[in-house]
């Protein structure tokens, strides 16, 4: 315990990546952010300088136009004062006064004027407009008098002569400065640009540098605990499997040997648990091969009875000592054989019905097959493992057939629902073959654990339809050498058949007893009982129909003249030389059960 | 050296034809058979060389007989070769009261297997 809160919280002092890429985002985006705003704020201040702009060239021509204008009028009364009615021109000239007064105004409270000083020479300007108000306002007052003719011309004097020069100055000014400031503002803006770009840039690389060092190393160390990891497993599997079967294989022969009840319950304990080690080990090297991709799925046409017997047979004792009935039913509609991968069926069937049976203490386990159709009108195999055991509560059924999730690696419950890294692996499997997986459970109703396979039939020739037809035929293969009984093993299950292995003559008596064969493979020299033996004590028994009758065919390395016909004295149907190869085994198989038109076990 | 033994030359030590073939019919076996086969053969060739040492010839029989069949069968035809060549040996007529001539060509025959399987242990031993 003190370790475990040691570890957490080291964990939690130790910064994730996770949280170092925050930050780094988080630091990027408040760069870009400040940069942006700067942009923001320029751009801004170029708008307003543009709207300026207008409103004061405006104010500059308006003043022109007015002071051109009345200089024009008042030029006509100064020649013609005789005709022209002096009221006239004062109402004209005090509008005219209002006027340029007015726009003088708007002109000196525009906010732009201001900054505008070294172009618009504005002390000079408004003092000349001031003056100029001024005559004219003084002509107004005395305009009766010859001094205010002289104040009228004045006016119309420096008005042409410096006001309005003056004032076109302004304007072209003021649209050249336009001009010049336009061009600073998008040079500006550009770099702007440039800057923030670069800035942007260097922060990433400043960011990503470390990270990429991060995930670079991250993947390195990945990359290197796998390869441990498939070193350590492959390992493992050959380590540990070899001395655990000989562990049961042992516990067997004592177990047979001995007439101590005490000691078979402690036997049947040891073989258990080496059972459950052993169904480990292969979860977990199935975990591995699928996390890597190194398994395949096979695509042979197989025959679906067959493989619910496959499945059933070594479990039916366990259910029938809980007093559980295990049954099957496959629908009228469901098709004999599919094409798929029957050892990996077997493994998904087999996990489902353990575990069913394991966790029904009465009534029955009932597995269903039947066809149903997919969303595209495809055909689909469904297979249902119905329990009437104890059920899953909701909040338990979640997750669990996922890998990763916390609940099923390290939940201490598991006895409680069932579950475990093999319904992981499974549901894994059945989406490889390209099915699907669920639950179906109510607490103390019992649980309906389904898959779906596609229903897939061909019409296959060859090997397929070789292992088709011997699927399911077992065969008893007495050999006491542990590598020919491998060898034999593999090629006799290659061609579909069931095999019980004996490693000498009396085993073989031994699994007789038990079950109907349709084939025994006897090897003439063996520990304990050999061959010849064996074959007499088989075909005493099956004349006194204790054992069902099976043909007995002799594999020998022994190649002495006479053999042959030792072991047909013997009581034996056949005899081959060893080594015998995979189209051996298939021709013996053809010749013998073929022939007897297929007696199944 | 007996002609019979100088001709195990011409046999290899490991039949890359069955091993393949095997391999390719059993990929998840293969390894687990060579296994036995190299666990139990050194087994036996242990008993054969203590059976020769306390003049036990039908033990030498037995066990090469054993080494015969795994051998051949995991392709390592050497040693296959060499363990007939011993178990016919150990059959013959002089098994019954052997004397020192005949238990020094025993030791031959014996001492040849373990050569050979020496052999094969090395390139098998890759596939565990």
């Amino acid at each position: 315990m003190r370790d475990k809160n040691l570890q957490k919280n080291k964990a939690q002092k130790t910064p994730s990546m996770q949280r170092y890429i925050n930050w780094c985002f988080a630091v990027t985006i408040l760069a870009v952010f400040i940069l942006g705003s700067f942009m923001v704020f320029n751009q801004k201040s170029s708008a307003n300088y543009l709207e300026n702009y207008f409103t004061v060239l405006d104010n500059i021509y308006k003043i022109r136009d007015l002071i051109t204008n009345t200089s024009d009028e008042a030029n006509k009364y100064i020649l013609n004062k005789d005709s022209y009615p002096i009221e006239e021109i004062r109402t004209k000239l005090e509008q005219h006064k209002k006027d340029i007064e007015a726009n003088s105004a708007n002109f000196l409270l525009s906010s732009y004027f201001a900054e505008t000083d070294s172009v618009l020479n504005k002390d000079k300007l408004l003092t000349e407009i001031n003056n100029y108000i001024e005559f004219l306002g003084k002509f107004i007052t005395a305009s009766a008098s010859s001094d205010g003719t002289v104040y009228l011309e004045r006016a119309v004097v420096d008005s042409r002569s410096r006001l309005l020069p003056m004032l076109s100055d302004a304007a072209e000014g003021y649209t050249s400065d336009y001009n010049a400031r336009l061009n600073a503002t998008a040079k500006s803006q550009l770099i702007w640009l440039i800057g923030t770009f670069i800035l942007f840039l260097i922060i990433s690389i400043a960011i990503l540098h470390p990270v990429s060092k991060k995930i670079a190393r991250a993947y390195d160390l990945m990359v290197k605990q796998n390869q441990v990891r498939a070193k350590l497993l492959a390992g493992m599997n050959h380590r540990l499997r070899t001395p655990i079967q000989t562990i049961v294989s042992n516990t067997n022969k004592i177990l047979k040997e001995s007439s101590d009840k005490k000691f078979h319950h402690d036997a049947i304990a040891i073989i258990n648990s080496a059972d459950i080690v052993l169904n480990t080990i292969n979860d977990i090297v199935d975990f591995h091969r699928m996390e890597t991709g190194r398994f395949s799925i096979e695509q042979k046409s197989i025959n679906l009875k067959k493989i619910v017997e496959q499945v059933i047979s070594p479990l039916a004792e366990e259910a029938k000592d809980k007093g559980v009935e295990l049954k099957f039913d496959i629908l009228k509609d469901a098709p004999t054989s599919i094409l798929g991968d029957s050892g990996r069926i077997v493994q998904v069937l087999s996990n489902l019905v353990s575990n069913a049976i394991r966790f029904t203490e009465k009534g029955k386990v009932e597995i269903r097959i039947e066809k149903i159709q997919g969303k595209n009108s495809e055909n689909f195999l469904k297979v249902q493992v119905i329990d009437t055991g104890a059920g899953i509560e909701k909040n338990k059924q979640k997750g669990l057939f996922d890998w990763f999730s916390a609940e099923n690696l390290y939940d201490d419950n598991e006895v409680d629902t069932g579950k475990g890294f093999g319904l992981s692996i499974v549901k894994t499997l059945v989406k490889e073959m390209g099915g699907d997986m669920g639950l179906d459970s109510e607490p103390g109703k019992g649980s309906n654990f389904w898959f779906t396979l596609p229903a897939n039939q061909n019409s296959a020739s060859g090997a397929n339809t070789i292992a088709e037809t011997f699927a399911g035929v077992a065969v008893i293969l007495a050999e006491d050498n542990n590598a020919s009984r491998e060898f034999s093993t593999g090629m006799l299950e290659n061609l579909g058949c069931k095999v019980y292995p004996a490693e000498n003559g009396q085993a073989a008596i031994d699994q007789a007893k038990k079950n109907k064969f349709s084939l025994i493979f006897l090897d003439c020299q063996m520990p304990v009982m050999d061959g010849y033996e064996t074959a007499k004590k088989l075909r005493e028994m099956m004349q006194k129909n204790e054992i069902a009758s099976a043909p007995i065919v002799a594999l020998t390395a022994a190649s002495d003249s006479g053999n042959k016909e030792k072991c047909i004295a013997a009581g034996m149907d056949d005899y081959y030389c060893k080594t015998v190869n995979l189209k051996d085994y298939q021709m013996i198989l053809e010749k013998w059960i073929k022939a007897k038109n297929k007696k199944t076990a | 050296m007996t002609p019979e033994l100088s001709n195990l030359s011409s046999f290899p030590a490991m039949d890359s034809a069955t091993v393949e073939q095997t391999r390719q019919i059993l990929p998840d076996r293969f390894s687990l058979i060579v296994q036995f086969y190299l666990k139990d053969t050194e087994q036996a060739i242990n008993e054969i060389n203590t059976a020769v040492t306390t003049k036990n010839i039908k033990a030498v029989n037995a066990n090469a007989h054993k080494i015969k069949s795994s051998a051949n069968q995991v392709g390592a035809l050497k040693v296959g070769e060499a363990a007939k060549l011993l178990e016919h040996k150990a059959k013959a007529t002089e098994a019954e009261n052997p004397d020192d001539n005949y238990l020094s060509q025993i030791r031959n025959y014996a001492d040849a297997l373990s050569s050979a399987f020496a052999e094969s242990a090395v390139l098998y031993k890759k596939f565990l």
